[in-house]
């Protein structure tokens, strides 16, 4: 710092001449080591006593891309020449650990050392502590130099985090408590889960530890990760490039903090009190390609956004690899002609699922290009309420406020989405108790129906997001005083910014309030202060790109004279390819049970047919009869409500009449329980106290056939290892664990006995089907690869002891994002179906899989 | 002398008696395979309404509302048993293939869950393994407590790779395409 000063002090006529030399002296002075330079420098300072210097350290405030240029590339990383010219402050603890802090209305929520900076997984697990003069100045590019420059860009992430979450809560919470549902929960103060830290007393009891841990330098190759168990963060580096790390890059951080955010904000309402918590937790994504994964994506990549304001993601970790992102159709990276912020330009939905900008010949299905949709709407979206609401006079052009608004539309839909508790609205201040539920179906079941049944989808977020938008942006009427942020950015604007991305996939905002289980209960059945909710329909005129299509047309294919090649199902039955599969499963945190003894890939025989014992890989391959682009596309082979049991000591069922393919003279039933679905989902299992079967339940999904005199009927599996003389006992059953020969295995389904789509794998996702293509011709044979993902198999499991030439029909179940009804019948004023409907037929398209085991 | 010694013989045995009971381990009583079931439910129905407790286990999964109600008359089906450890392990083994470099299992909770209309004792288990790149994932699970079958798993890592299409890829079996 004094050479500036006496710099300063030099007659003007030097100044251009002082141009070229100061950038060149700064330039070698600071390829020496600037840290430990100005280390010496400010040694002083801190032997002098004045506490200047304590908790600081010099650190890159931007990768080297946006400091040095595109060229600057991953060989020889040298992260000297990039250090602010001043020290600052990383943490005022005396070790590296930051801290977290929340406003609630002006009350100061404090969780200490919420943050801790490591190395890597195998270093110690205690933050480094300060030096001896209360600095955290390292050696440059040392292992501790990265751990506080690591540090320093979380913390920054944090604090923003919770200025914002700020904001929401308080926005929130100024709605009329008593008229206005909303879904950031009131006891977000108490609970403290605004953090991974929870209930004090609970906290060990949902995470391995009660703070995040971030891992600068982390052993995973060419990888950064967001472990919601550790919590903790891992930023990898690559063996090539021995001096490159991801941590290089703060937009890399501000990413991986993004999905540590999604997973506070989707668990907001997970816990309410120390000794109130749901045991489990939400998360955005699954295994392979999914939808909510690529929400996950686009979410994260606007964090970064939100943070350093730039339209680009990842310029220099990823973009030295050709593989950073573009947040806006203005961004250079775009190639395509015609890609740009009009209408007719964005980047739209299904077009663009399978994007890369940096290869756009290569189409590829993965959530982080999906996802780029997402994060260009939010962009989008930011940048429109700058513009209509006159914020972009404010100093920062209206970034702040824009991006807290956009951040409270997201928390607010994400803390609605990822309820287990399966509330989604509160009673005043506290918990809504008692039995009727508003979302994911109940406290039991809202795991597997905010994961499957009804999972995330871009359908389902951006419908409630939008239903946000009215309810905080928006929202102005002649019978109320409350006015949104801004009304100029009105509903007709909100669904056209949204067709353009193609995202108007819903025809109603589904803000009637209606519970999970009956449509004649809705919020003010429960809370009788509550407004009157009514359906808001969306505008027909502002459908411009959002094409919507029947779930009629959705079928497998099959090889006809015009299309010779095609298959209905592809089956995977190489042991290498299989155990491939689980393993991948395993290390992605899929732990799948497998049966013992009775079917295994040593059974794998590799001839493309289901034999016995085999543990097989099956891709069904759907076609889109329609004209238009089907995308995000579900199949389910979980259990569901599709047959009427009959004795409730057995469990045995006949199958429902649900089309023309299982017939009454097959053994189907069209009465009884047939007509109506279930509102209470639970499996068909007997239960050990009564010993009895549910007369009403969710079945496997696959049945066999049972050759009667001259009749054959589809019954169930344990029916049928009864009736053909097999004698399987349960321990010969799929599913069937014990630890000892004595012991009962109460949550076995003898029901699927036979065959069994493996809990885990029991759900596949498709990106898109083009017109009148299979997913195959869409996707598959279109990328250079020419290969599935493990997202696309269902994972099924064959008894070894089934008689060859048994076979089987498995009722799973298909639906897509852009469907016309799937989601409502149009019977109802276009309502969504409620909940406790998806665990029928209603809602999807049944997939007959028929196959027959042989050797 | 038996007669002699009769008071001492007594106090002897009770005060024997007295220490093994003390040490007796419940757990070890419920899980012996001679526990007969009444024994067993005898044992396991320690019920603390006030709690919602069964055997000083939350109980997750009853009607808000309705709790006490519910407890009154609910059975639990399992026994919890060390074995549920082995039994995760061996599971995840199996799916590994052999592969897996390190295993941990961190169990942070045990509970009550009622599911499926049937109550089980639960174990919410952190699993932390090595994977074929040497680096650590963590994931949750939900097992049985009496044989460590895998009920739930959540809270997977998400995993942001520099190049996506390095990721894991099923290659297609030509035999399918060709005719």
């Amino acid at each position: 710092m004094k050479p500036v000063q006496k710099w300063n002090i030099i007659p003007k006529l030097i100044f251009p001449f002082l141009g070229t030399i100061i950038p060149l002296c700064s330039l070698v002075l600071s390829s020496c080591n600037p840290t430990e330079l100005t280390a010496r420098n400010s040694r002083s300072n801190i032997i002098n006593g004045d506490g200047l210097m304590d908790g600081k350290a010099y650190v890159y405030e931007d990768s080297p891309y946006v400091i040095a240029g595109a060229n600057y590339g991953p060989a020889n990383v040298d992260m000297a020449p990039f250090l602010s010219r001043e020290a600052k402050l990383i943490t005022t603890n005396s070790n590296l650990t930051g801290n977290c802090s929340m406003l609630f209305f002006g009350y100061e929520v404090k969780i200490d050392q919420c943050i801790h900076s490591l190395s890597d997984i195998t270093s110690s697990s205690q933050a480094i502590p300060r030096t001896a003069e209360k600095t955290f100045i390292f050696p440059t590019n040392s292992s501790e130099f990265y751990q506080v420059n690591a540090l320093y860009h979380l913390a920054k992430g944090t604090e923003t985090f919770f200025k914002k979450l700020n904001f929401a809560y308080e926005q929130s919470q100024q709605l009329d408590f008593y008229k206005i549902p909303k879904s950031i929960p009131y006891y977000l103060m108490g609970s403290k889960l605004f953090w991974f830290k929870a209930m004090s007393s609970t906290d060990r009891k949902l995470f391995n530890f009660d703070y995040l841990t971030m891992y600068a330098q982390c052993e995973f190759e060419g990888n950064a990760a967001f472990s919601p168990a550790g919590p903790s963060l891992c930023f990898g580096g690559l063996k090539k490039h021995p001096n490159f790390f991801f941590v290089q890059d703060p937009s890399v951080i501000y990413h991986e903090l993004g999905h540590a955010l999604i997973s506070i904000m989707m668990n907001m309402r997970n816990g309410t009190s120390s000794s109130n918590y749901h045991p489990l937790r939400s998360n955005l994504g699954s295994i392979g390609y999914d939808e909510a994964g690529s929400i996950g994506e686009g979410l994260a990549d606007y964090f970064s956004y939100i943070m350093n304001k730039r339209e680009r993601f990842g310029e220099y970790a990823l973009g030295v690899f050709n593989q950073s992102r573009p947040l806006s159709e203005a961004d250079s990276l775009h190639s395509i002609p015609g890609i740009e912020e009009t209408s007719e330009g964005r980047l739209s939905y299904p077009q663009f699922l399978l994007y890369d900008p940096n290869n756009k010949d290569d189409l590829f299905e993965d959530v982080h290009y999906a996802g780029q949709i997402v994060s260009h709407y939010l962009v989008a979206l930011t940048k429109s309420l700058k513009k209509e609401c006159q914020f972009e006079t404010e100093k920062d052009g209206g970034h702040d406020i824009a991006t807290s608004i956009v951040l409270l539309l997201v928390a607010e839909t994400l803390s609605e989405i990822g309820d287990l508790n399966a509330k989604g609205i509160d009673n005043f201040s506290s918990p809504l108790s008692g039995t009727k539920f508003f979302t994911n179906m109940d406290s039991t079941n809202s795991f597997l129906w905010t994961h499957f049944n009804n999972p995330i989808t871009y359908r389902r977020f951006f419908q409630i997001l939008t239903k946000n938008i009215n309810k905080f942006v928006s929202f102005q009427s002649p019978t109320s005083d409350r006015i949104g942020f801004c009304p100029d950015f009105d509903k007709n604007k909100s669904e056209k910014l949204l067709d353009d991305y193609g995202l108007l996939l819903f025809k109603t905002y589904n803000d009637n309030g209606t519970s999970t289980k009956s449509t004649s209960i809705n919020y003010k059945t429960v809370i009788p202060t509550m407004n009157a909710p009514t359906l808001s329909p969306v505008s027909e005129n502002n459908r411009r790109k959002s094409i919507l299509i029947s779930k009629q047309l959705i079928d497998l294919a099959v090889r006809t004279d015009l299309n010779p090649s095609r298959v209905s199902f592809y089956i995977i039955d190489n042991s290498t390819d299989i155990e491939g599969v689980l393993k991948e499963l395993l290390y992605k945190g899929f732990a799948v049970p497998l049966s013992k003894d009775v079917a295994g890939t040593v059974y794998n025989n590799n001839n493309i047919k289901i034999s016995p014992g085999e543990v097989v890989g099956v891709i069904p391959n759907l076609l889109n009869n329609s004209n238009s682009t089907m995308a995000g596309i579900q199949l389910l082979a979980t259990d569901w409500d599709h047959v009427d049991i009959s004795d409730e000591q057995t469990g045995n069922f006949k199958p429902c009449v649900l089309d023309n393919i299982t017939t009454a003279d097959q053994g189907g039933e069209a009465g009884n329980s047939c007509t109506s679905t279930d509102t209470d989902y639970k499996r068909l299992i007997k239960n050990p106290i009564t010993n009895k079967f549910p007369l009403s339940a969710a079945a496997p999904v696959c049945m066999v056939l049972s050759e009667e005199g001259d009749s054959s009927k589809w019954v169930s599996q344990n029916d049928f290892r009864q009736k053909q003389g097999l004698t399987l006992l349960d321990k010969d059953c799929l599913g069937y664990t014990t630890s000892t020969t004595t012991e009962e295995d109460f949550s076995y389904n003898p029901h699927e006995c036979l065959v069994r789509f493996l809990p885990g794998t029991n759900e596949s996702f498709y990106s898109k089907i083009d017109a009148q293509k299979t997913y195959y011709e869409s996707v598959v044979k279109e990328s250079k690869v020419g290969s599935f993902n493990v997202g696309n198999v269902l994972v099924m499991e064959v008894n070894k002891w089934i008689p060859p030439g048994t076979k089987f029909r498995c009722r799973l179940r298909a639906r897509f994002s852009n469907c016309s009804d799937c989601y409502t019948d149009g019977s109802n004023q276009n309502d969504d179906f409620i909940d406790s409907e998806y665990n029928g037929n209603k809602p999807f398209k049944v997939i007959n899989f028929d196959f027959e085991v042989n050797d | 002398m038996i007669k002699r010694y009769r008071y001492l013989i007594s106090i002897t045995i009770i005060i024997v008696l007295f220490i093994t009971l003390k040490n007796y381990d419940l757990t070890d009583a419920i899980n012996s395979p001679n526990a007969t079931s009444s024994r067993k439910n005898a044992l396991i129905n320690q019920v603390d309404y006030e709690k919602l407790e069964i055997n000083g286990k939350k109980v997750m999964g009853l009607t808000p509302g309705r709790e006490k109600e519910q407890l009154e008359k609910l059975k639990v089906a399992n026994i919890p048993s060390q074995n549920w450890k082995r039994g995760l392990e061996q599971s995840l083994l199996a799916q590994g293939g052999g592969s897996i470099q390190d295993l941990k299992l961190n169990n942070v909770d045990s509970f009550v869950w009622i599911h499926d209309g049937i109550a089980l004792f639960v174990e919410t288990v952190i699993v932390s393994l090595k994977n074929d790149q040497n680096a650590e994932i963590s994931f949750k699970v939900l097992v049985d407590s009496q044989n460590g079958k895998i009920l739930r798993n959540w809270d997977q890592p998400v995993i942001d790779p520099i190049d996506p299409r390095n990721n894991f890829k099923i290659k297609l079996d030509p035999r399918f395409h060709n005719d």
